[in-house]
């Protein structure tokens, strides 16, 4: 993508159009941080919040995904400190899927997403982030880039979370 | 290479990027909050420095009242105080802002600095208040000459918030000592 010194939008178009393309994606990958819907909505506020900061250090040396994604999982990161520091353990209190939608098709999707989404979130700390941005799509040298990580890292850590993954899914339901 | 070519990961992406629900995000409205922070941390400053000068001014009021050289030794030792509290503060945050756009492994890092320089904080801030206090109480006993400690009701005015501040940092400092420990902690057994 663009860099700045080729840049026409106003930061705050700029920032805007981020929101609207990654913004489902940052807050899928919010789900890996938070378990509760509602702090999940006001971690997924805090790092738009965080992307406007640092819109002003953007220097194109990599993609705006990838810099959306950068952001977006540091600050999930500390996140989760902050929230281990109030004694609230993320398995004490996992995801419930919502039920209150009433197309069953629409529930199905959605319990499968949240069962994933908290298979993932009982993942080491080092293997979450980098499952979460391959199902984003991004290439092993895009992870890379994200987690400051060389590609054969990324993908023994990826072989890896796989097979926990794996045995995850099939613990919480074992018809897969 | 993109493992999602791989037909397992194929189907997690598939189940995972399923759920497209865009977050309630309202441009104008996260500007305005970000602007509301921003004139918070500001104010949150002003009244740091304003309450540096008040106590300088305080001092240089005192000064005319007290005999010298007490009066020129407690204006100094005020603005050494100042100097080296604001000093302290600039210096211990340096190269640890605006992390957040770095990859992980750096954030990391800055954040476990970030930590080690709250710890140093907390030693500075117990090492100044300890200080502080056995001044105050070395001046008091130098001042009754062998005899029990008395001070005036204007004095007990005077020394009560500056001692009650002291405890209040301290308990601070307890508290924040273990958060940070906890958090580096946690830090630590991040593998890179």
């Amino acid at each position: 993508m663009s860099g700045p010194a080729a840049r026409t939008e106003r930061p705050e178009d700029w920032f805007a159009r981020l929101l609207a393309e990654h913004g489902p994606a940052v807050a899928r990958l919010a789900a890996v941080y938070e378990w509760d819907r509602d702090e999940r909505e006001d971690l997924v506020q805090e790092i738009a919040l965080a992307i406007w900061r640092a819109l002003p250090a953007f220097r194109g040396d990599s993609s705006e995904r990838t810099f959306v994604f950068r952001i977006a999982h540091n600050r999930g990161l500390s996140h989760r400190w902050q929230r281990r520091e109030s004694a609230v353990e993320l398995a004490e209190a996992e995801q419930v899927p919502d039920h209150r939608a009433n197309v069953e098709e629409e529930v199905a999707r959605r319990e499968r997403y949240e069962r994933l989404a908290a298979a993932i979130r009982r993942l080491p700390e080092s293997y979450r982030v980098a499952v979460v941005l391959t199902l984003e799509g991004l290439s092993l040298r895009e992870v890379g880039e994200v987690l400051g990580a060389g590609e054969n890292a990324v993908a023994a850590r990826l072989t890896r979370a796989r097979r926990q993954l794996r045995i995850l899914l099939e613990e919480e339901h074992p018809s897969g | 290479m993109n493992p999602v070519a791989d037909p397992e990961w194929a189907g997690l992406a598939a189940r995972w990027q399923a759920e497209v629900l865009p977050p309630r995000l309202s441009v104008e409205r996260l500007l305005r909050r970000e602007g509301r922070r921003r004139l918070l941390m500001g104010l949150l400053v002003a009244v740091e420095a304003l309450l540096s000068l008040t106590a300088v001014a305080a001092t240089v009021s005192a000064r005319r009242r007290l005999p010298e050289p007490n009066g020129t030794l407690l204006l100094i030792a005020a603005l050494v105080y100042v100097v080296l509290v604001w000093g302290f503060a600039l210096w211990n945050r340096r190269g640890t802002w605006r992390p957040l756009a770095r990859t992980t492994e750096a954030f990391v890092a800055v954040s476990k600095l970030r930590c080690r320089r709250g710890l140093r904080s907390v030693r500075f801030v117990v090492t100044v208040v300890t200080t502080q206090l056995l001044l105050t109480a070395g001046w008091l006993v130098l001042r009754a000459g062998g005899e029990t400690p008395v001070w005036t009701a204007r004095e007990t005015l005077a020394l009560a918030p500056s001692l009650s501040v002291g405890v209040l940092f301290l308990l601070w400092a307890v508290w924040y000592r273990r958060v940070m420990l906890r958090r580096l902690a946690w830090l630590e057994q991040m593998p890179s």
